[in-house]
């Protein structure tokens, strides 16, 4: 529905945007994730076609939107658009909200069509009332009616939650994902927000520094980081270095492992492997590789950080805390091919 | 469309500085000579009394006001506030007629002590200390406004740190609030003085021989318009000067206020003698700057033969309605161009145009009405050289004769008036809902119809009503520009006061006061509202 091929964008000399590819299948929602100012919200701009990229090309259903030298305007793109603010119409109530963008439709169809939204999205007890007059949650309901209203081929949501309270969020992205699902949308979801983001993609990419880290399914994305910087943004591995040995593999203070992408590096090389905090373990037995420095009470259990015999920090989860300075054996278990960086 | 707006609005300028050029070089030696020094020494003189008087009641009536607990503080508040329904040429009516020789003052002060005129002292109001203390009266609310809002801004904590270092009021005032609200005091201090340069009303009937008096004499008393246009550039290098000065003076200190939104604490006064001067203070401008003159002009309205010339009247109060309105539809709709413009567009050109149309409210209506007239009577010329190529008809004044300069010269200088508003409800508009309506698919004429449209509605009234009020008080530029036997309720109070018929002036300078009095209300209740929110 929506696919994205190299697309690079800048302000003046700064470059906001480089290269950026990316595909979304009809009906999936999709989730860019990554720090505010990394260019996530400008990509959105291009997509809806507030701004033109320099290079590349962007397609929509199939058809050329945008490349650097055409440009279908926005009202022609049939995109909707959830912006971070709203941006609710102030002086219309909620049905005239909805209704704002059904203007092809006839009378009754769009009766009919907004009808349909209100039900959906739980408004038909406020269908009269001024976004002044309405709950965050609520304002965010109708934005989203409205944008979903003349079925656009994509939904577009900007940093969606980031006005409402975080105690309303969990709620808010189980409610908001549904609704995008009852009505089949396809829809592209920008945020900074790692629960929110895996909690509704089916597909999901990490930006940093203007470039598309990593596109893949949000299983993948955690199992599989493709960038060192997609395991830092996530913060759910270590990463951990050691060198590359004859055969190929990698050997670290906790072991050697097999590479799946040996190819890429020769022998001495210096490298990297990420590993899962979950996966390393303090066994009893063996000899000391690893120093505990910090032991952090942390949602039922304790949060060990760990210096290795090289020098890395790393950290891992342990049911009890370990007192500073203790020497221990740690041990990577349920081991499989690593990745290099 | 704006470039289009924009050459029309230099085209006086242009006219005025090119003026300069061809212009008859015995007549600048004529005036240097001989009148011009009066005009720029007394000009000068009048904008030093008047920025000091206004600087004296605005910021001692302020500091009182925001921060001082006394007796009818919460009146005086917005009290002080309404001398600037009252055009300064009105109050000079109202004053003479009651301080002249033959006015009641001077009439009972002979009756009773047996007097003729030359038995005693009485000070001549009609002077130019007389244009001082009128114009001071006026202007001050400029100063007092503008150090109100910068008073109220500062927080109380201000106040308690000050005394916890063991400062008094009065070091407090001086070391600490006078210094925070210095940029906002110079800021009301720099219209006081364009007001000043700009006044004609006034000083001409004083016979105060300033800038804007010497521009008339020149032009119509010397018949040489070139002349005119000279001095014109004279007083507009002043008013650019008092622009520059008003830079100058704030300097770099624009003091961050974001954070300060605490209210300030009221300062209890001790001794009860104190608070009733606090209030006496207060009372005495009040009086004086409006209640004293417009009691005057309600008098003086009873005293008038309003019977002998009540059609004159009403037909008059029509031409001014009319006119007033299609200024301020036209100004207003220009306006709204200009800012939709600059919404969508995002260049640096057009911002910067658009900023310097703004600038037309500093300028004085008798420049904007020399410029206007130079620049239309050469368009005339034109029409009429390339009309005669095809008709023996006698030449016409097709732009100078009619409306058309006139209300030109009212769009120049009613259009900043009419911008700030706008703007400001504009920027109210979050982008956004630009974007929202577009992507539903509305193209942007849809989406200036049926979004900004109805957001700016009640500003865009505001603006209409606030150009409508400017031009019923405006004076000089249209006395020069007016067509022929036509005339506007301000026009028609001068030539009643000139013809020394005070008492029949009043009538239509009632007319003006009370509609000027809707706009400073409605001021008042933006303000307060304003501060409401921020506390």
């Amino acid at each position: 529905m929506l696919n994205l091929n190299s697309v690079a964008f800048s302000y003046g000399h700064q470059s906001v945007l480089d290269d950026i590819s990316l595909n979304i299948e009809t009906g999936q929602i999709a989730c860019l994730l990554g720090p505010s100012g990394c260019g996530k919200s400008t990509l959105l701009r291009l997509i809806a076609g507030f701004e033109q990229p320099q290079n590349g090309e962007i397609r929509i259903a199939a058809k050329l939107v945008a490349n650097n030298s055409h440009s279908i305007a926005p009202q022609n793109r049939q995109v909707g658009m959830l912006f971070q603010d709203l941006a609710l119409f102030p002086h219309l109530s909620v049905t005239q909200n909805i209704a704002f963008g059904l203007h092809q439709l006839s009378q009754s169809e769009q009766q009919h069509r907004v009808d349909e939204l209100l039900q959906l999205c739980r408004l038909q007890a406020f269908k009269s009332r001024y976004p002044h007059q309405l709950s965050g949650g609520q304002k965010q309901r109708v934005a989203l009616a409205r944008a979903m209203a003349p079925k656009p081929n994509l939904i577009l949501l900007d940093e969606p939650f980031s006005s409402v309270e975080t105690g309303l969020q969990s709620e808010l992205v189980h409610e908001v994902k549904s609704m995008l699902q009852a009505d089949q949308s396809t829809a592209l979801w920008v945020t900074h927000s790692l629960d929110e983001a895996f909690a509704v993609a089916d597909q999901m990419g990490v930006i940093l520094g203007g470039k598309l880290l990593q596109w893949a399914k949000p299983q993948e994305l955690y199992d599989q980081p493709a960038h060192p910087d997609v395991i830092s943004f996530l913060n759910h591995a270590n990463l951990i270095s050691g060198d590359i040995k004859q055969d190929g593999s990698i050997e670290t203070p906790l072991g050697c492992f097999v590479l799946n992408n040996q190819a890429d590096f020769k022998t001495q090389d210096c490298a990297q492997i990420g590993v899962q905090k979950r996966q390393i373990h303090i066994h009893p037995a063996g000899t000391p590789n690893a120093t505990i420095i910090q032991s952090v009470y942390q949602g039922g259990q304790y949060v060990l950080t760990a210096v290795l015999n090289n020098k890395d920090s790393i950290q891992l989860f342990h049911p009890s805390p370990v007192e500073s300075g203790s020497q221990v054996h740690l041990k990577i278990e349920h081991e499989s091919n690593f990745r290099g960086f | 469309m704006v470039w289009l707006i924009a050459l029309f609005f230099c085209l006086p300028f242009m006219a005025l500085l090119l003026q300069l050029f061809v212009s008859e070089a015995a007549i600048w030696q004529h005036l240097t000579t001989t009148v011009l020094p009066t005009y720029l020494s007394q000009s000068l003189l009048l904008l030093a009394w008047v920025a000091l008087g206004t600087l004296l009641i605005g910021v001692s009536t302020a500091w009182l006001v925001a921060s001082h607990d006394f007796p009818g503080r919460t009146y005086f508040q917005w009290l002080l506030i309404l001398p600037m329904a009252m055009p300064a040429y009105i109050v000079a009516y109202a004053y003479t007629w009651w301080l002249d020789v033959a006015g009641p003052i001077q009439t009972a002060l002979r009756s009773h002590f047996d007097w003729s005129f030359s038995d005693y002292y009485f000070p001549n109001i009609r002077s130019f200390s007389g244009a001082v203390v009128v114009l001071t009266l006026v202007l001050y609310p400029y100063v007092y406004l503008l150090a109100r809002a910068a008073f109220q801004k500062q927080t109380k904590t201000l106040s308690e740190v000050h005394q916890l270092s063991g400062g008094s009021t009065t070091s407090f005032f001086y070391r600490v609030a006078l210094p925070l609200a210095r940029p906002a005091i110079f800021g009301g201090l720099a219209l006081v003085m364009m007001e000043t340069l700009a006044d004609y009303g006034t000083v001409q009937y004083f016979g105060v021989n300033t800038l804007t008096t010497g521009i008339l004499k020149t032009w119509f008393g010397l018949g040489s318009l070139s002349g005119a246009a000279q001095i014109a550039m004279l007083l507009l290098t002043m008013v650019i000067l008092v622009m520059l000065l008003e830079k100058v003076w704030r300097g770099q200190a624009k003091y961050d206020t974001a954070n300060n939104t605490g209210t300030t604490q009221l300062r209890s006064i001790n001794s009860s003698c104190k608070k009733w001067l606090a209030s006496c203070w207060c009372m005495l401008v009040v009086v004086l700057g409006f209640v004293l003159p417009a009691t005057l002009l309600v008098v003086m309205a009873f005293k008038s033969q309003i019977a002998s010339w009540y059609h004159d009247f009403l037909s008059v109060t029509i031409d001014t309605l009319w006119l007033a309105g299609i200024t301020a539809l036209i100004t207003v709709g220009a306006a709204l161009v200009l800012m939709y413009v600059k919404r969508i567009h995002h260049g640096t050109s057009h911002r910067a145009v658009i900023q310097a149309m703004s600038l037309g409210y500093a300028i004085p209506g008798l420049v904007i009405a020399v410029g206007v007239t130079i620049a239309f009577g050469w368009l005339d010329q034109g029409f009429n050289s390339i009309r005669s190529m095809f008709s023996n008809a006698s030449p016409v004044l097709f732009f100078s004769g009619g409306f058309l300069a006139l209300i030109t010269a009212y769009v120049m200088r009613f259009l900043a008036v009419a911008i700030q508003p706008i703007d400001a409800a504009y920027q109210s508009i979050r982008p956004h809902l630009d974007e929202a309506s577009l992507l539903t698919g509305k193209n942007s004429s849809q989406t200036f119809r049926q979004i900004h449209m109805p957001l700016l509605k009640s500003s865009v009234w505001t603006a209409m009503l606030l150009v409508f009020v400017d031009l019923l008080k405006e004076l000089p530029a249209t006395l020069v520009l007016r067509p022929f036997n036509f005339n506007t309720l301000a026009v028609k109070a001068y030539e009643l006061a000139s013809d020394e018929r005070l008492a029949d002036a009043a009538i239509p300078a009632l007319s003006i006061v009370a509609v000027g009095l809707i706009p400073v209300l409605l001021l008042n209740q933006r303000i307060n509202a304003a501060h409401d929110n921020h506390a």
